[in-house]
């Protein structure tokens, strides 16, 4: 069992669903074109198209477990591709499962997190609210007129995270359909924001009173967890 | 083409935000480079001579930042991630601009971690944007509060008076101790004619760059509420593109002069 082992199987789980159904399309990026990375200021003017806006539907998490055999690596699509949605705005929910070798749970975790923060495809200008778990993304009139995919997004963040030492296999799963499909990625999306928080709170905080604590009904479920602060706690002098 | 910060700092009433709102109603009709506009000043008036409303201030920024993470545990790279997202969700966006008001502070207790990571989020935001343009708090206390540190060239604004002179003396001393790259000059405004320009300039150790002549039609918009965006050509904006054309500050961002400037005439 690992931090987010029931979150994994919620996402496996839709996976699977719509893999059946044949809605779920698995992106292939061309490995001989590589879409430039640059940070990217998209003005509204500039704008082609917006995903994620909260009034459509947005989200995003990221999933990581150790040992983890069972998650299919590659970029996979439920909804349109870019180039395919023709409104100017539409939902988005991406949701990354990490899967390798992975001692230290939480420092893994900022190390994912942080590689995910720090893809930034040109023409491509994305603004996390880690709080919410919510993703917005404005990609540039440029990029979509040359041909920029949702295959090129996810096979960058794949990439990147496949770069870091201990990660084995990457699945990045973008959803663009509508928002009532992005509605049963939600709860595992909040239970993996309050799994981190509680992991924060745990290495920020330094406090280890359960008594008065927000996330004790995480801890309670979660077993992992109360075995990290176990571990947390030993290691205090 | 690299990134430029200017700031428009002067005592109260002198015309900063008219300056300031000259400037961004020219960068928007060049339409040449992305401009990020800033409004520092409390009283926000550059928000009104824009015609831009303020969707969120920095300030509530700050206090909506704070109550959302006394709610949730999230470490300084989510909040820094959590502070791109609202800040950008705050601009106020008109073609190639981008506005954003500071707006009044709100104490709601000291979250030196929201402060420094917000002031490190609108200069990380500042640096993607090719010119920012900041309309200073009237007065010495946001300069010495290093709210203008980054600043490439801060123009001085006064008006005839000593006092906007002295004042305009002051921040420079100020500005000087605290950012020692940034270029100063002095912009006269509502002048009468060269004689009088020529005679605060003698008054003063501070360079004159140029000077501003009374227009009506400034007066004319600023009691009317029109947007500078509106502005016809007229003797003081002509006057305002012309000073900063000549500081060779934004050479390769696109600000050309204008057709006629009131200092060369």
């Amino acid at each position: 069992m690992g931090l987010f082992t029931s979150q994994i199987d919620s996402v496996q789980s839709f996976v699977a669903q719509h893999k059946k159904s044949g809605r779920l399309r698995m992106l292939k990026s061309n490995p001989l074109v590589v879409w430039p990375s640059e940070s990217s200021l998209v003005l509204e003017e500039e704008t082609g198209l917006e995903l994620g806006n909260p009034k459509n539907g947005s989200l995003y998490y990221l999933l990581i477990e150790s040992e983890r055999r069972d998650v299919d690596a590659g970029v996979f699509l439920l909804g349109p591709d870019l180039g395919e949605i023709e409104t100017a705005s539409a939902p988005f929910a991406q949701v990354i499962t990490a899967s390798g070798d992975f001692a230290d749970e939480y420092l893994c975790y900022r190390i994912l997190r942080d590689a995910l923060y720090d893809t930034k495809p040109k023409g491509v200008m994305t603004r996390f609210m880690p709080s919410r778990g919510t993703i917005w993304c404005r990609i540039a009139r440029e990029a979509l007129a040359r041909d920029l995919s949702l295959a090129d997004l996810g096979s960058a963040i794949s990439s990147n995270l496949n770069n870091i030492p201990g990660v084995e296999s990457v699945q990045v799963l973008f959803v663009t359909s509508c928002r009532s499909q992005i509605s049963p990625l939600e709860k595992p999306g909040e239970e993996t924001r309050r799994i981190v928080g509680a992991m924060v709170k745990m290495n920020e905080e330094m406090s280890y009173d359960c008594s008065g604590c927000e996330y004790r009904d995480v801890c309670d479920t979660v077993i992992e967890l109360r075995k990290y602060r176990r571990e947390l706690k030993e290691k205090q002098p | 083409m690299s990134h430029r910060v200017i700031a428009i700092a002067g005592k109260g009433g002198v015309g900063k935000t008219s300056i300031s709102a000259i400037l961004a109603g020219e960068l928007v009709k060049q339409g040449r480079c992305k401009a990020l506009i800033v409004d520092a000043d409390p009283s926000g008036g550059l928000g009104m001579a824009l015609g831009l409303s303020v969707r969120r201030s920095i300030n509530q920024l700050r206090v909506d930042t704070i109550q959302e993470i006394k709610k949730k545990t999230i470490d300084d790279r989510d909040l820094s991630k959590q502070l791109d997202f609202i800040l950008m969700d705050a601009l106020n966006e008109k073609a190639n601009l981008a506005f954003i008001a500071v707006g009044r502070p709100e104490e709601v207790g000291c979250y030196c971690s929201v402060n420094n990571l917000l002031r490190e989020a609108i200069e990380t935001l500042s640096i993607k944007f090719d010119v920012t343009v900041i309309d200073a708090e009237a007065g010495v206390e946001q300069i010495n509060r290093k709210v203008v540190g980054s600043v490439d060239h801060l123009f001085l604004v006064a008006d005839s008076s000593v006092k906007a002179i002295t004042v305009a003396e002051s921040i420079d001393t100020v500005f000087s101790r605290i950012n020692r790259s940034g270029r100063t000059d002095l912009i006269l405004n509502r002048i009468e004619s060269p004689e009088q320009a020529d005679a605060i300039a003698t008054r003063t150790h501070l360079n004159v760059l140029g000077w501003i002549p009374e227009d009506s039609t400034i007066r004319k918009y600023d009691l009317e509420e029109r947007s500078f965006f509106d502005l016809p050509a007229c003797p003081a904006a002509n006057a305002v593109i012309a000073i900063v054309e000549k500081t060779g500050i934004l050479t390769g961002i696109g600000l050309q002069a204008g057709p006629m400037t009131a200092n060369d005439t």
